[in-house]
Formats: C-alpha cells, structure tokens, sequence
C-alpha cells in the first residue's frame, strides 16, 4: 500500500510532447469532466446565494428568478443561529456519529486485528464479513425496521439468550430508537473501517513487526509501539471518512424511523429534509446548505492535508 | 496457543454471523407467504414454512393470491427496476468515461489541476445541503423525472470516485511505455488507444463496476428528483405498503433482496480494490 | 552466550521439503556460516533457530535445553534482518531503546545502556536523528546495536552484507569481524557469498536442497570438500571438475581425459591411493584453477597438453582457458603471465591437490576418512 506519487508531478509526459499540443490534448481530455464540475458548482451556487437572501418558497406560486420581491438581506443567515432545533438535530447528529464511528473503530481494528495473521478460509470469511458494506443503505434500513419490530427476531434472540420476555417496540421509543439507528449504522459500516484499518495493518513490514518480537516485545507492545504509530495516517483517514459520511447520515434513518419517535433520530440531513419538504422554506434551507458546505470545505482541506502527508512519511527505501 | 486460536475463530464466525444475519432473514422473509410475515412472541418463524413465491410474484405482477385482494398495486416493480438499471448504467458511463479521460489528461499532460480537490469537495457535502438549488436547476432544464436528468446527477456526484480511482491505476502504468512510443513517432491518439488503454482495461472494468455500485446504492437522489416515471428501486420499495395491512414485508424483502444481489456479486469482483476506492486512493491494498 | 544444536530438523511447506533433516552443532562463542545458494534452506533454518518458524520435525536445543517449544521472544535472540527492519518511525535512540522499553526496564538503566552501546556501534553523534535518514553501514550498526542492548545469548545475521554495494562490503566485512570479536558470541550468519563467508566465519555449513553437504571450518570445507557441490560452490573461478577414467591396475594407474591426453599416476602419490578407493573406472575429476601450474609443452613432467582458447586478465591474476571443447579447463596463474591464443601450454596438476568425485553421488572419493565432518 503507498499513496500515489505522480499526482504530485502531474504531465510528465507533456515535456515530450511539446507544450502546445500537451495544451490542446490536456484541455480535450479534462474538458468534459471540468464542464460537468461548472455546471453543478456555478448555477447552483449563483442561485443558492441568491435564494437565500430573501424569503422566497414555492408555495408564493413565483418561479425562483422572481425571489428579489422577497428581499431580505441576511435574515436567513441570522436565523440559523437562532434555530434551535438546527442545533439540536446537529448536536444529535453528532452525538449519533459519534457513537457510531467509536462502536465501527472499536470492532472493525479488533477484527482487522484477528485477519492480520492467514489462516484457513480466510479469504471466504473476509468477503462474507464485507457484505453489509454492499448492501443498498436504504435496504440496510429497511432490514433493521424488520429485525427491530416489537415480534422481531432481535428481541426473540434477547428473550431466548436472557430468558425473559423481551418485546419493546424498538423504534417507538426514544432511547431504543436511538440503539437501534446506530446499530443498522454501525452494521453497514463497520466493514468499511474493518477494510480500510486491515489494509493499513497489512501494509506494516513484517520484518519490523518479527524484528520487534525477537526484541522481546508482545503481540500488544508490537501494537501499541509498531503497527498504531505506523498507521496513524490510515487511522485518520478511516475516522475522517467515516465522520463525514457519517454526517450525511439520511436512508437508514429516514426509512426506519423518519427522525422520530418525536425528533429523537431527527439527524441534520433529516431536519433540511424537513425543512425542505415539510415547510418547503427553501430560502432558509439554501442558506444552511450554504454554511454547512462552507464547514466541510474546512474539512476537506485539512483531510486533504493528512493525505499528503502520508504521501511524504513513506519510509527511506530500506 | 490453543484457546487463542478458538477464541479467534469465535469472534470470527460471531462477526459473520452478525454480518450475514440481516441478509438472510430478509432473505428468509423473501420467501414467506404473508401469515409468516410477523408472529406473536416466542412463535417466530425463522424458515419459511410454507416457501412461496407469491412475494416475487407480487412485486412483478402487482397482485398475488396469496396477498390480501385489497393489495392489488397498479404499478408493479418491473419499471423501478429498470429505472435502476438504466440509470445506473448510463451514469457508470459517464462518470468512468469523463473520470478517466480527465485522470488521464491530468496524470499526463498536467492539466485539470483544479479537478483532484474539486472533486472529493464535491463528494463531501452532505446531497441534502446542496439538493435546493439542484431542484431548482433541475426544474428550470425540465430534468425531474426523466432518465437523462437522474443519470446526469449520479453521473456527476460519482466522477470524483471515477478520476481518483482512475487516476491511482493511472500512476502505476509505468510511462516509459508511452514515451517510448512518442518518441518512435506515434500520435498521442495512437498512443491512448494503442498503449494506455489495452495496459488499464481491468483497471476501467474495477472502476466501472464500483461506481455501478454507488449509483444502484442510491436513495436520496431519486427520492428528490423523480416523482413516478423513474422512481428507482429504493424509492418503490419505501412506498410499497397497504392501506389496510400496513408494511407488505414480504414484498419489500423479495424486492431488497433483487436489490442487493448486483452490488453483492460486483463487490465481491472488485474487492481487491475497494480499499482505493473508498478512500479515494489514498490507501490501497 | 550459548551453544546451538540442531537434531534431524525437518521443514516442510505444503509438499516443498525446504531443510531435511538437518543436524548441527555449533559451539558456544562460535561464528557460523550458513552457506548455501538462494532457497536452500539456510534463511528457513536459521528463522527456526530464532522461532519465526517452527520446524515441522526435530528438536533445537540452546545449552543443550531444548527450546522447540519456547516462542521467539523468550529464546534471547538478536537477529539482524537482510534490509535490518528499522524502525523507521522511530529515532534512532529510540530504535536501540526497544528491547529495553518493552521490558519496562527504568529509564535511568535505558538512558545508560543505550549511550554504551552507541559508543560501542559509534552512533552517538546520530542518536537523536530520525533512523530512516541513517546510512546502510550505519543502520546496519543499529540493527546490531539494537539487538545485542538486550544482551542476547545468539545472534543470527541473515545476509546482512547483501544490500550493500562490493566496495563497501569489505570495509563491512572487517566492521562485523570486530564486532564479532567485541561481543564475543555465538553468531550464526547467513550468506550466499562463499568469499564472505570464507573470510569471517569460523566454521561454514554448506547447505544445498535443504541437505547439509558439509560442515567444517573455511580451510577444509575448501581444501577437502566433501563432494562435487561444495566443490564446485567454493572458490571463485569454481573448480575445474571434467570427466575422466581410470585404467591400469594395482598401483600403476594412469588418467585418461579423452581427447586432451593422459596423466600417469606416480604409485606412491596420495592421488594412487585415493584412485585406489574407486570402484568404478569413470570418475570426476577436479582441480582448483590456482593448483596448477603452466609449463612449456616439452615439459617432462606428466601433465596434459592444451591450448590456450581464452585469457582474461583480472588485475593482478590471470585466468586462462584452455582446450575449446570439453574437456575445459580453467587455470589461473598468480602474475600476469603472457600467451598467445592458440599457445599450447603443458598443465602440471600436483597430485596432492587434485580431487576426485563419484560421478553418479558427487560424494568425494578418498582413500582415507580423516576429514568427515558431515
């Protein structure tokens, strides 16, 4: 495993070619893809700041160009810090992924852990264990909605296994509806950091990890001294994706519980949704997409950041 | 040495178990005639008793037998399983080709240097933040509801996937080769199709077949942007309920389960590579 | 510092026998070699003496204890890897400072040990440098550094000269010889490179196909080497091995190489004796290039008549080829010795220094049994 390099020293071979037809080619090969990109960046964009200026919505029966008549300014903007239920949902939000990503870390480096080493029908157990990471999310959803009814079969398994009867409706109360969420969460997406964490774990040479055995060290001083500061960059990345992704949280959420019982589930992606289609207040919702997207570029660039950084960690070729 | 070999295997089948449990109970639940569907406590039916297709038949013919008559559906899932399929393809196609064409404009002539950061932007945002002015763009071209409109938006928000992978199978294809073929004289053209392409032919194939997968995976897209015509097969499914019996889980399970069986079958051919994928090649295995 | 037996080891991977039975003991305080080309088996024995790998069959006794059952990190062994597996994401410092840490030993204890044994291994001034940035040679000292802190009782070194370039390597050879001397322990090593192996071991084993083929010190496994392999591994040009038979009877022999003539075999000579041992009339018959000496074709002395056929002059040695065809012959003579293509020269091969073989096993055929080592 190693990042790639030529990303950094693009158009090796435009030297050869000469600059002129390098030019023409590159703008014929990149073209359409920089096409594309303007045009989901720059209309929506215009039209999202201009939207979100005024108080338009659809139900005043204008089409969005007449939006000036609505003119207001920054109140949108104003608002958002105001909008409580905003914070809620993204406390909420937070709270969830949060969960969420600790509970798919914990289990997907203890697995990793157990794959590190070959043995019999690992391959097999390996894809199988990949699955749910497959699965439609929204089906993921619809899966947990059936295993989580009060007759299910999750409670079935918790009566038989504890002995007692044991029939709550999972997603009508708030704290269960709440596990239950996380659990269908942390089911489709445990493999994924499983996948990413297990190929950062493999990519430690094995020469170090049986150099520091024969030191004298055990299976978890090799851990904690070896294997987790050599893939810290790989631990990074699997936390950022994951907590971004994490961040869109809607399919699963939406089909098991649509944010309730009350807005006990109500996620960010949920309350816009809400916002959206509920109150159809599109002024106010572009001017929070507006923000949020302003958020994540922050993001972005710090996450791109580690990327190079990992880029340049690459050890001395020993 | 022992008991940590059995603890591992332990923990091991506990995670399969865990991880193909939902599977197969909707798997389960695709077979089961509607009595079966839920059970009283402590009489659950973890195999269908009486297997049945009446589910398949269901979603595919709109009526079955077995199903309550109130449930006759008009329309049947044939036509949202096309939606899926046709869109699906149709954006593969234009993200791998605009993808990989761009990957390889930046990775050997240099330009696009915008493209790399651009697009993982693009991909980060949460869809719901940036679905409004899309809607109303979408509106204003006369693109709801249409094959082209939804293929079109899959298309764009899974280029960034398409470049990256692209362009990580790019930097691997050593380029000597071609230069050695610039300076014998041949066309850039010529060396495209005749050097670059036939050397990253398996890597398009992986680059396809997982963006395939991120198209059929989507929920919110469709959900915003059709209304009937081309709803796609998750939109259906949610709206696949009775007015009098509630969930038709039965229904749903027949048809999640044809839902899952692609992406399940092209992840497991490209799973080598999903590792790169998933991080925007920044790790691979 | 410990002494290494190794009692009829076998490994197998799959259906790949990769050492067979393979018995060995080396004495404490020893500098062994294990010689042998790449996938004999000599990296596989010596991962099972470290405990990477566990034999399939046999027994390791350390001091006659036997440890077949003991994981790698209790055995007390330093190891040098063939890249050395730095670790690169430490410092230096912290590099020598691993097997300590991991013992939890105090950090007063840590910080001394750690600066004698950068003075012993002349890494002091680097101690605080990232270790990536480090030098071959010098991260070849901190392999060992970090190795012998711990005080191991054996170390294993696998090939640890092979990553660096041959002018270097001289300069590292006499580097490991010193250490060798200052550590005063039992050190086995593993090489491809019989000169290196010559020049520090104190006995070499010569392994091929994951058979030993001879065990002894650097003058016997070169001076009598056990069979056509390690004959022909040894030595560098190989030694000169054509086919010959044998004809006359009782003591008056004589060796028939084809079309380059025919040697008489003086019947007191140690070579009479050992042809005397044969049982068969074909035989293999072998001379080092530097054993034999280049007359003028008149010489009386018995010896075979060639031509020269090719002459390449290496600094101060000169190998001369002799005879185009079979049978060839190599010989090097120790000045610049002048001769024309073509110039027929008479070989004196001195009979005390000519081997012979068992064409069918390639075992030595000797008259007597001093030098069995195997």
């Amino acid at each position: 495993m190693s990042s790639g390099h030529a990303a950094k020293t693009p158009g090796k071979l435009s030297e050869s070619l000469g600059e002129r037809k390098s030019r023409r080619i590159g703008w014929l090969l990149t073209g359409p893809a920089q096409a594309l990109l303007l045009f989901i960046v720059v209309f929506p964009t215009i039209v999202t700041v201009y939207v979100s200026l005024t108080l338009w919505t659809p139900l005043d029966g204008q089409p969005w160009t007449q939006a000036y008549r609505w003119f207001a300014w920054f109140d949108n903007y104003v608002e958002i810090f105001h909008d409580a239920k905003l914070f809620s949902a993204l406390g909420r939000t937070l709270f969830m992924v949060a969960i969420a990503v600790a509970l798919e870390f914990a289990l997907g480096f203890g697995l990793a852990l157990l794959f590190v080493d070959r043995f019999r029908f690992r391959p097999i157990y390996y894809t199988l264990i990949l699955m749910p990471m497959m699965v439609v999310p929204a089906v993921a959803g619809y899966m947990f909605l059936m295993l989580f009814q009060s007759t299910g079969p999750i409670n079935q398994i918790i009566s038989a296994v504890s002995g007692q009867t044991f029939d709550p409706t999972w997603l009508a109360n708030e704290r269960l509806a709440v596990s239950a969420v996380i659990t269908a969460e942390v089911w489709q997406w445990t493999p994924m950091v499983f996948l990413i964490l297990l190929a950062g774990l493999m990519s430690v040479p094995e020469d170090q990890v049986k150099a520091a055995r024969l030191l004298g060290a055990n299976e978890l001083q090799i851990l904690r001294r070896i294997s987790i500061p050599r893939i810290k960059v790989v631990i990074a990345i699997a936390l950022g994706i994951r907590l971004i992704e994490g961040l869109k949280l809607f399919d699963i959420m939406y089909i098991m519980t649509r944010g309730g019982p009350g807005v006990a589930t109500e996620t960010l992606s949920l309350y816009i949704y809400k916002r959206t289609y509920g109150d159809l207040e599109w002024a106010y919702v572009s001017a929070l997409g507006l923000t949020i997207v302003l958020a994540m570029s922050l993001v972005a660039l710090c996450l791109l950041e580690l990327a190079k950084r990992r880029g340049r960690q690459r050890p001395a070729g020993v | 040495m022992k008991l940590s070999t059995l603890l591992r295997h332990g923990a091991i089948w506990l995670a399969v178990f865990v991880a193909l449990f939902p599977i197969a109970w909707m798997a389960s639940m695709a077979f089961k005639p509607p009595l079966e569907w839920t059970a009283a406590a402590g009489n659950i039916t973890w195999l269908p008793k009486a297997p049945t297709l009446a589910n398949f038949e269901y979603i595919f013919f709109g009526t079955s037998d077995a199903y309550p008559s109130s449930t006759v559906m008009e329309k049947t899932a044939l036509r949202p399983i096309f939606a899926s399929l046709l869109v699906s393809t149709i954006a593969t196609m234009i993200a791998t080709v605009v993808g990989s064409l761009a990957a390889y404009g930046y990775s050997r002539h240099g330009y696009g240097k915008s493209l790399p950061l651009a697009l993982v932007q693009l991909r980060m945002f949460p869809p719901l933040a940036v679905i409004i002015p899309i809607m109303i763009m979408w509106a204003y071209l006369a693109l709801i509801d249409t094959w082209w409109g939804l293929s079109l938006i899959y298309g764009i928000v899974t280029l960034p996937f398409a470049f990256w992978l692209m362009l990580t199978f790019l930097e691997e294809v050593p380029i000597e080769l071609e230069e050695a073929a610039l300076i014998e004289g041949a066309s850039p053209s010529r060396i495209f199709y005749r050097i670059t392409l036939p050397l990253v032919k398996p890597a398009l194939a992986t680059t396809a077949l997982f963006v395939f997968i991120l198209n059929w995976s989507d929920y919110i897209l469709a959900l915003m942007l059709t209304r009937s015509k081309w709803i796609t097969i998750p939109v259906f499914m949610n709206d696949l309920n009775s007015a009098q019996t509630g969930q038709l889980y039965g229904a749903k399970a027949a048809l999640g389960l044809i839902a899952i069986v692609p992406p399940l079958i092209l992840g497991v051919l490209i799973q080598k590579h999903l590792v790169r994928g998933l991080t925007f090649g920044a790790l691979k295995q | 510092m410990a002494s290494i037996e190794l009692i009829d080891i076998k490994k197998t991977f799959g259906t790949v026998v990769a050492v067979d039975n393979l018995s060995l003991e080396i004495k404490d305080s020893e500098f062994v070699a294990l010689l042998g080309p790449s996938g004999c088996g000599k990296s596989t024995t010596m991962n099972m003496i470290a405990g990477i790998e566990s034999p399939t069959s046999g027994e390791i006794r350390f001091d006659g204890r036997d440890i077949s059952n003991l994981p790698a990190n209790k055995r007390g062994i330093g190891f040098v890897f063939q890249n050395y597996a730095i670790f690169t994401h430490l410092s230096v410092r912290e590099n020598l400072a691993f097997a300590l840490r991991v013992r939890a030993t105090p950090q007063r204890d840590i910080d001394k040990r750690v600066a004698d044994i950068a003075e012993l291994m002349r890494l002091t001034n680097k101690l605080d440098w990232p270790s990536s940035r480090l030098s071959v040679n010098e991260m070849q000292k901190l392999a060992i550094g970090r190795s012998a802190i711990a005080k191991p009782a054996i170390f294993l070194l696998d090939e640890p000269l092979s990553n660096v370039d041959a002018a270097f390597r001289a300069f590292m050879r006499t580097e490991l010889k010193h250490l060798q001397h200052t550590l005063n322990q039992t050190m086995v090593y593993v090489t491809h490179d019989q000169i290196e192996a010559m020049s520090l071991a104190d006995r070499i084993a010569v392994i091929d196909k994951g058979v030993l083929q001879q065990f002894g010190t650097p003058e016997q496994v070169y001076n009598t080497p056990a069979n056509k392999f390690v004959a022909n591994f040894m030595g560098s040009p190989s030694m000169n091995l054509i086919e010959a038979t044998v004809n006359g009877e009782g003591s008056l022999l004589s060796l028939h190489f084809g079309a380059a003539g025919a040697i008489p075999v003086a019947p007191t000579s140690i070579l009479c004796s050992h042809l005397q041992a044969c049982r068969t009339r074909n035989i293999l018959f072998g001379v080092r290039p530097e054993d034999i000496a280049l007359s003028a074709p008149d010489d009386p002395r018995p010896g075979l008549v060639m031509q020269a056929s090719f002459v390449e002059p290496i600094g101060p040695r000169t190998t001369i080829h002799f005879g185009g065809s079979v049978p060839a012959l190599k010989v090097i003579t120790q000045k610049r010795f002048v001769t024309e293509l073509g110039e027929a020269h008479k070989l004196l091969m001195p009979e005390d220094k000519c081997h012979l073989f068992d064409p069918a096993s390639g075992k030595a055929i000797r008259a007597e049994v001093a030098h069995v080592d195997a």
